[in-house]
C-alpha cells in the first residue's frame, strides 16, 4: 500500500515536472513571437500580405474551396483596381483540412511567421470559435464571412456574414401575412437552428401567429416519416425548416412523397440553399420558400458583374452562395479600411478605420457597411425555388443592422456591450 | 384514429428498413461468427451505385448493379480478409471496422462529400384512411423487404447452400467432419449478406440522403434487430424488425424521434439485460 502510494506520488511529481517544462517551452516560443503589427506596418510599395484560412481538403472542402475562390477573386479585383494606396494585396493560403486543431496552428503561422495584416476565412462556427483566442493572443484581426447564430461580438473578429435578426425580422411577418399563421418548426439539433427557432417563435407571436409544435433532430437524421405524420395531424399552415445539410434533402423528398405539396402546406426554410436543392432535385424543392441575404439569382448590377467574374474565373457552372459572398465582401471591406488607414496597418488603426467603412459593390445589392459592433448590415430576400434549382425573388427587404444579442434570445439588460472580448 | 393509422403505416415502413439492414448482417453473423461492422458502409456503397448509375441506366438496372456489385465486392473481401476472422468476434469487429473506414474514405476520395441525388422512381402517395397517407415509395420499400426476407428464407430452407449454412450454424465441427467445404459456404454466405446490403442501399437511396457517412445509422439499427432477434433466423428477424419499427413509430409520431430513441433503446437494453447475453456470447 505504502509502496504504491509512494510510486504514485513520484509519478505525479514527474508528470507535473514534464508539464512545467512543456509550459516553459511554450512560453519561450511565445516570447520569440514578434508583434504581427510591427511586421505588417512596413510602408512603401511593398505588398500587403493577407492570410486566407480555408479547408481545401477534408469534409468541409466542398464549400470552403468555393469560399476561398471568393476571397481570391476579391484580392484579384482589389489589385486590378490599383491595390491599396499603390500597394498590392498578396494572398497567402493555408489549408486547415477541416481540422480545427490545424486551423489554430495555421492561424498562428499566418500571424507570427508570414506577418499577415489580417486573416480571412473559417466556415463553421466551430472553426471560428477555435481560432478566435489565437487572434486575441497575438492582437491580430480575423475576418469571418459566414452567416451564423450570433451571441458573440469579439474585439478581434470582423463578422461580414449575417446574424439571425437580419433575415428573420422581416421574413416571419411576411410568412404570416402571405403563407399562414400556424407554424410547425423542424430543425437540426444544435445552436444555430435552436437560436433561429427561438427568434421565429417570438416574432410569430408578436405578429399574430403561433407555433403549433417544434421538433429537433440530431445531425445526420434522414428519416422523417413520424414527424410528417405528426405534421399532417396537427394541420399547420406553414412548416418552418431549420434543418441543415444531409437532413434537408431527405425531409423534402419524404414530405412530397407523403402527398404534401407546396400549394397546400408550403415549407419556409432558413438554411435550404442552392446546394441542398441540387442534392434533392429541383422538383422536390419547388415551389417552397427560403430566406437569405444573398441568392445567386439576385437581379442587381453588382451581383451580375460578380457572378460573371466568378464564372469567368472558375467555370460557367460555378455556384455562388451566402458564405462565399460574405467572405468576398470581407476582403473588400478590409481593402477599403486599409485605404483609409494609410501607412499604419496595425490592429488598432485598422479596427478604427473598419468601423463605418462601406463596400459599394456588394453582390447582396446594397452597400455593405461595417457597424460599431463589428458586424455588417445586410438586406434580406425571400426566394421561391424554381424548377431549375434556383430561387425566384418574391420579396425584398431593406438592409438591417446586426443584433448579435437579439431580445428574442437574450433577456433585456443581459446583452453585453459590443464588441466584447470573446469567451469560448 | 389518424394517429393510430399513421403509427401503423410508419411503423411498418420503418420495420422494412430495419429488416433490409438486418437480413444481411444476421446471416453473416449466424454462419460465420463475423460481426460485420462494415455493413452500414456496404449499404452506403449500394446507394452510391444507384446514385451514380440510375440517371444513365434507369433505376431497375441500377438496383441490379447495386446487388451484384456489392455482392461481388463481398466475395472479394472474404477472399482477401474476412476468411482470417471467422469465429473471432472481437478480431472481426476490429477488422470490419477498418474495412468500414477504408470504404468510407475511398468513396470520399473518389466522389467527394457532397450530397447525392437519386430521383424517386415512383412519386405520390396512397391514402390509407383517416387522413393518413403512405408514400408509394415506402410501400415499395415494404414490398422489397418482404421479397428479400422471402428470398433469404427460400435460400436457407430450400437450397443446398441453405442446408449447408444451417449445418455450419448448428454443428460446425460435425459439418466439417462430414466433408462440408466450410470455406465455400462461408464465402457465398458473405457475398449474399453483402448483396442484401447493396439491395438495402439501393432501395432507401431515393427516399433518404446519399453521402459517404450515411451508413452508420443503418448499421446501428441492424445491430439492434440482430441482437434482439438472434442469429440466422429469418422469421425472428422479421418479427423483431416490425416490433422495433412499430414501437419506434408509436412514440415518435406523437412525441418526436428524440423521445422515441430513448424509449426504444432503454427497452432494448432491458430486454438484453434480462436475457443475460451479449454480442460476444450470443452465438449458440
Amino acid at each position: 500500500m505504502e509502496h504504491t502510494r509512494r510510486t504514485f506520488v513520484r509519478r505525479l511529481g514527474a508528470g507535473l515536472g514534464a508539464m512545467t517544462l512543456g509550459g516553459g517551452l511554450l512560453a519561450a516560443c511565445g516570447e520569440d513571437d514578434e508583434s504581427p503589427a510591427s511586421g505588417a506596418a512596413s510602408s512603401g510599395d511593398a505588398p500587403i500580405k493577407i492570410g486566407l484560412l480555408s479547408s481545401l481538403s477534408g469534409v468541409l472542402s466542398i464549400t470552403e474551396k468555393s469560399i476561398h475562390n471568393g476571397a481570391l477573386l476579391a484580392v484579384e479585383q482589389v489589385n486590378a483596381a490599383g491595390g491599396i494606396n499603390g500597394r498590392r494585396l498578396e494572398p497567402i493560403t493555408e489549408d486547415y483540412a477541416s481540422d480545427f486543431t490545424i486551423a489554430v496552428q495555421k492561424a498562428n503561422k499566418l500571424i507570427t511567421q508570414d506577418k499577415v495584416a489580417i486573416v480571412v476565412g473559417g466556415y463553421t462556427s466551430a472553426s471560428r470559435v477555435a481560432v478566435i483566442p489565437t487572434f486575441q493572443k497575438h492582437d491580430a484581426l480575423f475576418f469571418y464571412g459566414t452567416y451564423y447564430e450570433g451571441l458573440e461580438c469579439d474585439t478581434h473578429t470582423m463578422y461580414a456574414g449575417a446574424v439571425p435578426n437580419q433575415f428573420l425580422v422581416d421574413y416571419v411577418p411576411w410568412i404570416i401575412e402571405n403563407l399562414g399563421k400556424r407554424l410547425y418548426i423542424v430543425g437540426s439539433d444544435y445552436i444555430y437552428p435552436r437560436t433561429v427557432s427561438k427568434i421565429v417563435e417570438k416574432l410569430a407571436k408578436d405578429h399574430g401567429g403561433s407555433v403549433v409544435a417544434d421538433r429537433y433532430f440530431q445531425l445526420g437524421t434522414t428519416e422523417f416519416g413520424s414527424t410528417i405524420a405528426d405534421i399532417r395531424a396537427k394541420r399547420p399552415e406553414v412548416v418552418i425548416s431549420n434543418l441543415v445539410g444531409d437532413s434537408t434533402p431527405a425531409f423534402y423528398k419524404q414530405y412530397r412523397s407523403a402527398g404534401l405539396t407546396a400549394d397546400d402546406l408550403p415549407i419556409a426554410a432558413t438554411v435550404t440553399t442552392e446546394v441542398e436543392v441540387a442534392a434533392m432535385g429541383a422538383e422536390e424543392a419547388a415551389v417552397h420558400y427560403m430566406t437569405a441575404t444573398y441568392f445567386q439569382s439576385l437581379d442587381n448590377p453588382a451581383n451580375k458583374a460578380f457572378v460573371e467574374a466568378y464564372q469567368a474565373k472558375y467555370g460557367k457552372d460555378g455556384v455562388t452562395h451566402m458564405p462565399l459572398v460574405g467572405t468576398y465582401n470581407a476582403v473588400w471591406l478590409f481593402a477599403e479600411a486599409a485605404k483609409k488607414a494609410g501607412d499604419d496597418l496595425s490592429t488598432d488603426a485598422l479596427r478604427k478605420a473598419l468601423v463605418g467603412v462601406a463596400y459599394d459593390g456588394s453582390p447582396e445589392g446594397q452597400p455593405a457597411v461595417m457597424g460599431p459592433n463589428h458586424h455588417t448590415n445586410h438586406p434580406s430576400y425571400v426566394g421561391r425555388t424554381n424548377d431549375r434549382g434556383q430561387f425566384d425573388i418574391v420579396a425584398t427587404f431593406e438592409p438591417r443592422d446586426a443584433d448579435p444579442f437579439p431580445p428574442e434570445v437574450v433577456p433585456a439588460g443581459r446583452a453585453p456591450t459590443c464588441p466584447t472580448p470573446f469567451k469560448a | 384514429m389518424q394517429t393510430l393509422v399513421s403509427i401503423l403505416s410508419q411503423g411498418v415502413s420503418l420495420g422494412a428498413v430495419y429488416l433490409l439492414g438486418a437480413l444481411g448482417l444476421t446471416i453473416i453473423y449466424g454462419v460465420m461468427g463475423v460481426v460485420n461492422l462494415a455493413h452500414g458502409d456496404l449499404i452506403m456503397l449500394g446507394s452510391y451505385v444507384v446514385a451514380l448509375t440510375a440517371s444513365a441506366l434507369g433505376y431497375p438496372v441500377a438496383v441490379v448493379l447495386a446487388v451484384v456489385g456489392v455482392g461481388a465486392f463481398g466475395w472479394l473481401l472474404d477472399a482477401v480478409l474476412i476468411r482470417f476472422l471467422y469465429d473471432k468476434p472481437v478480431a472481426s469487429m476490429l477488422g470490419t471496422w477498418g474495412v468500414a473506414m477504408a470504404i468510407r474514405q475511398a468513396v470520399t476520395l473518389l466522389f467527394g462529400t457532397e450530397l447525392r441525388y437519386v430521383a424517386l422512381p415512383i412519386g405520390g402517395s396512397l391514402a390509407v384512411g383517416f387522413g393518413a397517407t403512405m408514400g408509394w415509395w415506402r410501400i415499395v420499400l415494404v414490398a422489397g423487404a418482404a421479397l428479400a426476407a422471402g428470398a433469404v428464407a427460400f435460400v436457407m430452407l430450400r437450397t443446398t447452400l441453405g442446408l449447408q449454412m444451417r449445418a455450419v450454424i448448428s454443428q460446425p465441427a460435425a459439418a466439417a467432419g462430414l466433408g462440408l467445404r466450410a470455406a465455400q459456404v462461408n464465402r457465398w454466405t458473405f457475398a449474399l449478406g453483402c448483396a442484401l446490403a447493396g439491395l438495402a442501399g439501393a432501395l432507401v437511396a431515393p427516399l433518404r440522403t446519399v453521402f459517404p457517412g450515411m451508413g452508420l445509422p443503418y448499421l446501428v439499427g441492424a445491430f439492434l434487430v440482430v441482437v434482439l432477434a438472434g442469429l440466422g433466423n429469418v422469421g425472428s428477424t422479421v418479427a423483431w424488425s416490425l416490433a422495433i419499427g412499430l414501437g419506434f413509430a408509436a412514440v415518435a409520431v406523437p412525441a418526436g424521434d428524440t423521445v422515441a430513441n430513448i424509449v426504444v433503446w432503454c427497452a432494448a437494453l432491458a430486454i438484453i439485460a434480462a436475457r443475460r447475453t451479449s454480442v460476444a456470447v450470443a452465438r449458440v
